[in-house]
């Protein structure tokens, strides 16, 4: 269908005059008024024509009343359809009708209630909200509302494109599995697949958690009762042993037997300690008889020992006694040759040292007289000297003042030149042959002469004037003269102070000086060469050396030869030195001799006297082998007592129990009792405690509530498995069927896809749109992102609105559904240059398409192009 | 001729608590109700003797309500003697179990067995006993019943537990007992505690089985035996006598050639059965196809509603992705393709079992959903 012209009549603001819009063409066509024009009238007017009954009385019929409330709405439309063109007339309200004409052969192809029929066939829906229209018109005031093409077979685009369609079925069945799955899904776990707070799988997950842990403490009280038991038991089973009346029986006697031990030990431990007395006593004779008779035989032995030896000794003694004599000669005979030796020693070391004495006299007197002479040098040197110095005394001009005058006299040249220079001056010249002269004072200045005026001058110039000169005020100059004065007062007194007239004085008398320092130098170091300990020492020397001449007197003194008197001294010194020790030997051997006599005689005497008191002892030698034997026997019958006794010692001991041994085994018995005592008392203890424990555990039934834990633990771990299986089967449910929707939904929106993305891309290049079932857009891609469209700007949203509808008008088209598209004010957010870009998308997309675009935006779409259409009236022939 | 019930494994304190609800507490206080049937049972038997082969109790360290609360049954039997043999699961060992049992003072008419010794029941007949003194005790225990001295002509009754090693057909079981045990102590009667179902080892040695099941086992438990014993040489007669409240039941179903699961479960549950008191444990196996297995899913949850428990194993049970089936979910579009690749998925052997696993869950879960809303929308 194409439409043509809209005419109406006592519709709203148009009364008898009515309004038509005709000649609409192909492509775009543009109605651009401004408000109230009536564009909303024509509309409403058109829809109502199509999709109402004359006969209706709907709210939509009954707003299309005119204001003025004379006649009733009509509204004419010419519709191309089929290669024909059609009228359809409808009257509402009063006298309603409906005819539809075909105006090439002027025919009423229907009427009344068969037009709605023939309008219906003609476009494929009779409710303005469904069908074509519903898909292709935009009214005003709904531009951002996106088209939906109907869902699944009842839709209105699925039929149309049925063909393409073929594998989608069950679209809402599909939904339904998805809504279902996620349903119990979303029961069982989060978004992010972690359990549900208060769902069937968190709870199974925590009762399992919860029975793990009452099964752990359930296990370990188990374990603690096995414990407990095993523990009792062994308790039990040792206070049983040790509470056994055998056993009790065998320590009770094994006790009395050793205290019965104790005593029988204890009663024979007097008798037994009689006999050990008897013993020692017995061992102690039997020590001494031996001690007896080992003594006598050992001195009787000695005894015949001595006698040999004294006899030994004494003869031994009388050969020493003779060597010792004859040594004694010996002796003598050294000694006096040593003392005649050692007198002719002393002689000749007695001359030598008188010739010694000699020379060093004959030294001294020669030293002396140099001395001498070195002291008359000093003393010329010192007389040089004091005269030196007292030329440079007398001199008082010394190097710093005359620097100082130096320095003074060279201020004094500068301040003199700084005077002279700034000082006013009268030269005077005569001319030649004048007589007449320039008088100051009365004096005349002569010819040539110049005059320093320092102060005010006056000078008669004869007959002719009196000149008063006056220097000028200049500071400098009277300064410097200032200093020039200061600074010859300074000379003078200076120069006064070193005693001279003048600076060339000055100058003359440091020379002089000078050179009396020179020699004063020279003559010093002369003095300190000649006496170097001083000139003090040096007399002194003298003064020594010639008290030391004075009393060695002037005697004549020998010339023997020193040398030849030290060899004889020498000589004799060893000669006499030998014989001392050939005496020494002597004296030495002698007394060895005399040494070893004493000795002998000593311990001759000993051994007589030791011998002596031997005999007193043992008595003679001949009696002592008769005393040996007696005392042997007495040794004898002294071990005899002894050993009778250690048996009878025996037998007694062998007989009781040993007493230390007897006390041993009470205490370790008692301590033994005592031992099983506290063992039972301790015993008796832990039986109580593990009996405590164990009791309560076995009344608690920690076994049988084990198993019942353990057994919900099963279930529960069981339940929590189902849920995990159930969940991973929804998940892939979900999951496959979502992918092959997608897979699906790609394959069936292509057709559409193809339709819109040229008209997409003019405005936004590269873009992409998602469809939801309805084929509504749900999602814009651009790039690598998805946006939602209701995220979207209202001016993107409302482009996307007509360019789906646009594609839907393209792919209806070629279905041979041809419908107008009719947008009223449906660009209402988009800006300038989108809305630039919008007419070149429409343009492109009406080439197969009949557009109508209502707007009261006039200037805005003066750039749209297309056929400009405008109202005019359709009164009443 | 001696008379006497012959019982063992009350398993007194077994938890049960795997299962979900009141059925823990059912499943215990059944244990204990059995003694009053066996009491019962005895008095019927015409017989005043009640010999507990071993396992009274399931644990070691029961609660004192475990230990006291049959007692006061057993005391209030007056009329009866029962005389209870330590087995593995309660050793005798000092200072536990028994000894408590001790100390609560037990009834009179109860006789612990917990000595290898002869024990006089009357003048002509003793009971030869031989308790479990540890969880492992490493011998055959009954060994001491060869040298028991009794009256020349007094009847020898063993009383013991454990496997026989013939029957369990493991020899090197440290604590197994002699398959000529009976012969070798001259015994009139061998009565055996351990299998939990009823079970003639050789003449005259039986198993009494638990008097009230309490696992997935096919070997019937549920009973007493009333025993008669004549003497020497003499076959003892065995009657079985049912105990049992709650019937646990395991069972096969080939879905293959099944047309109707109601029918099928049926067979499986016996009529009469008290069905809310009879845990199931079913496997399915065989071949079905998505919609089969919806239609086994609702009828087992009906059948599991009357039931005290089912359990059903589907993990043998293989699939069949039908065409018609996979169409009944949709022709085409995105849930076919989805279930086409579950499909795919679970018949990939390059994955792992969970994941085929997972990936038939999810097809089940798909066809189960799109089935219901299709029903739903019809």
């Amino acid at each position: 269908m194409k439409l043509r012209a809209i005419r109406l009549r006592h519709v709203r603001r148009f009364a008898s005059n009515g309004c038509a819009l005709e000649n609409i063409e192909d492509g775009i066509n543009v109605f651009a008024e401004p408000n109230e024009v009536g564009k909303s009238t024509l509309f409403d007017a058109l829809s109502a024509a199509l999709f109402y009954k004359h006969s209706a009385q709907s709210k939509h019929v009954a707003q299309l009343v005119p204001y003025d409330g004379n006649g009733a709405p009509l509204i004419e439309i010419d519709v191309e359809h089929c290669g024909h063109l059609f009228r359809i007339r409808k009257q509402f309200w009063s006298k309603p009708f409906a005819t539809v004409t075909d105006l090439s052969s002027g025919e009423e192809t229907a009427r009344a209630d068969a037009t709605h029929d023939w309008i219906r066939s003609m476009i494929g829906a009779d409710k303005p909200e469904q069908g074509p229209s519903g898909l292709l018109w935009i009214t005003q005031g709904q531009s951002l509302e996106q088209p939906r093409g109907g869902e699944g077979r009842d839709g209105f685009l699925t039929d149309l494109l049925s063909d393409q369609l073929t594998s989608i079925t069950g679209g809402s069945r599909a939904r339904t599995v998805i809504s279902r799955a996620e349903s119990e899904l979303g029961k069982l776990v989060t978004d992010t697949q972690r359990p549900k707070a208060g769902g069937p799988y968190k709870l199974a997950l925590d009762r399992a958690t919860k029975l793990e842990e009452i099964v752990d403490e359930l296990t370990e009280k188990v374990l603690s009762a096995e414990s407990e038991l095993s523990g009792l038991t062994h308790v039990r089973k040792e206070l049983t042993r040790l509470h056994d009346p055998a056993a009790r029986r065998q320590r009770s006697d094994a006790l009395n037997t050793a205290n019965q031990n104790l005593e029988t030990a204890k009663s024979a431990a007097a008798r037994i300690e009689a006999l050990n007395s008897n013993v020692a006593v017995s061992e102690a004779n039997l020590t001494a008889a031996r001690n007896d008779h080992d003594n006598f035989a050992a001195k009787s032995d000695e005894a015949a020992g001595l006698a040999e030896e004294l006899a030994e000794l004494k003869e031994c003694r009388a050969t020493v006694s003779h060597a010792q004599k004859v040594a004694e000669e010996v002796v003598r005979a050294s000694k006096a040759r040593w003392e005649e030796l050692f007198d002719e020693h002393t002689k000749a070391r007695q001359r030598m040292e008188t010739v010694s004495a000699q020379r060093k006299v004959r030294e001294a007197r020669a030293l002396l007289q140099q001395r001498r002479e070195t002291l008359e040098q000093v003393k010329a040197a010192q007389s040089a000297l004091a005269d030196a110095q007292g030329a440079v005394d007398e001199i008082a001009v010394t190097q710093v003042a005359l620097g100082a005058l130096e320095d003074l006299e060279q201020e004094r040249i500068r301040a003199d030149a700084h005077v002279t220079a700034g000082q006013t001056v009268l030269e005077v010249c005569y001319d030649k042959g004048t007589t007449s002269r320039i008088t100051q004072n009365g004096i005349a200045v002569l010819d040539g002469e110049s005059v320093a005026i320092s102060e005010a001058t006056e000078f008669v110039v004869q007959d002719v004037a009196t000149l008063s000169v006056r220097p000028g005020a200049g500071g400098d100059v009277s300064k410097a003269q200032a200093d020039l004065i200061g600074i010859n007062q300074s000379i003078s007194k200076l120069l006064a102070d070193v005693k001279v007239a003048s600076l060339l004085e000055a100058r003359a008398q440091l020379q002089r000086r000078n050179a009396a320092m020179s020699i004063v130098q020279q003559q010093a170091e002369v003095i300190a060469r000649l006496a170097p300990d001083g000139v003090d020492a040096l007399q002194s020397e003298v003064q020594k050396l010639t008290s030391s001449a004075e009393a060695d007197g002037d005697e004549p003194l020998d010339e023997e030869d020193e040398e030849e008197l030290r060899a004889k001294e020498a000589s004799a010194s060893e000669a006499f030195l030998s014989a001392r020790n050939q005496h020494d030997v002597a004296v030495k051997e002698e007394s060895i001799l005399f040494g070893e006599l004493q000795a002998l005689t000593a311990k001759t005497e000993t051994t007589e006297g030791r011998l002596k008191a031997l005999h007193a002892e043992v008595g003679v030698p001949d009696g002592w082998e008769q005393a040996l034997i007696k005392k042997s026997d007495e040794v004898a019958e002294t071990q005899r007592q002894l050993n009778d006794l250690k048996k009878r010692l025996d037998e007694i001991a062998g007989s009781v129990p040993n007493l230390d041994q007897a006390q041993v085994a009470v205490k370790r018995l008692e301590e033994a009792k005592a031992n099983v005592d506290d063992r039972i008392n301790q015993l008796s203890i832990s039986e109580t405690t593990h009996a405590t424990s164990l009791r309560h555990l076995q009344a608690e039934g920690v076994g049988e509530l084990l198993e019942r834990e353990s057994d919900k633990l099963a279930a529960a771990k069981k339940a929590v498995k189902a849920h995990e299986f159930h969940i991973d089967s929804l998940n892939l449910l979900l999951t496959r069927l979502t992918e092959t929707q997608d897979a699906v939904r790609e394959q069936y929106f292509a057709p559409l896809r193809d339709e819109l993305t040229p008209l997409l891309n003019t405005l936004h290049p590269g873009s992409r749109i998602s469809f939801a079932d309805d084929f509504s857009p749900a999602r814009l891609q651009r790039g690598a992102m998805t946006e939602e469209l209701e995220r979207l700007s209202g001016g993107t949203q409302e482009q996307i609105a007509i360019l789906t509808r646009l594609a839907f008008a393209r792919l209806m088209a070629k279905n041979d559904q041809m419908m107008p598209v009719i947008l009223d004010d449906a660009l209402v957010y988009s800006d300038d240059d989108r809305i630039e870009l919008m007419f070149d998308a429409l343009n492109m997309a009406a080439a197969d398409l009949q557009v109508l675009v209502l707007t009261c935006r006039q200037r805005a779409f003066e750039n749209l192009g297309g056929t400009r259409l405008s109202l005019k009236d359709w009164p009443e022939s | 001729m001696f008379k006497f019930i012959h019982t063992a494994d009350w398993q007194l304190g077994k938890s049960f608590s795997s299962f979900d609800g009141d059925l823990p507490a059912l499943l215990r206080n059944a244990r204990v109700d059995v003694i009053r049937k066996i009491a019962d049972a005895a008095r019927a038997f015409g017989t005043s003797h009640v010999l507990v082969a071993g396992d009274v109790w399931e644990h070691e360290f029961p609660t004192d309500a475990t230990i006291k609360q049959p007692l006061d049954i057993l005391s209030a039997c007056d009329d009866l003697t029962w005389m209870l043999l330590p087995g593995n699961h309660d050793p005798v060992r000092p200072n536990n179990l028994w000894d408590r049992l001790l100390r609560f003072g037990p009834p009179a008419n109860v006789h612990p067995l917990l000595e290898p010794a002869p024990y006089r029941i009357r003048e002509d007949v003793y009971v030869l006993p031989a308790p479990w003194t540890s969880k492992a005790p490493g011998r055959d225990q009954t060994i001491w019943m060869n040298s028991a001295e009794t009256p020349p002509d007094a009847l020898r009754i063993g009383l013991a537990h454990g496997s026989v090693v013939e029957f369990s057909g493991d020899a090197s079981q440290s604590a197994a007992i002699s398959d000529a045990r009976a012969s070798e102590a001259a015994l009139d009667y061998l009565a055996l505690g351990d299998w939990h179902g009823k079970q003639e080892v050789s003449r005259n040695v039986w198993y009494s089985g638990t008097p009230e099941p309490d696992r997935f086992k096919n070997n019937d438990p549920g009973w007493c035996l009333g025993v008669e014993v004549f003497g020497p040489g003499i076959e003892a007669a065995v009657t079985p006598i049912q105990t049992k409240t709650f019937h646990w039941l395991q069972s096969e179903i080939d879905v293959t050639s099944v047309d109707e699961p109601s029918d099928a479960m049926t067979t499986v549950i016996p009529d009469g059965l008290s069905r809310r008191e009879t845990l199931m444990r079913l496997r399915l196996t065989g071949l079905c196809n998505l919609s089969q297995r919806s239609r086994w899913q609702a009828r087992l949850s009906e059948v599991a509603a009357s039931l005290a428990h089912l359990d059903v194993d589907w993990s043998n049970l293989q699939r069949l992705h039908r065409a018609d089936d996979l169409d009944s979910i949709d022709q085409g579009g995105s849930l076919r393709r989805t279930a086409d690749e579950l499909s795919r998925m679970v018949d990939d052997t390059s994955l792992d079992l969970d994941r085929r696993g997972q990936a038939q869950h999810a097809l089940d879960l798909l066809f189960t959903w799109v089935v219901d809303e299709d029903s739903e929308d019809a």
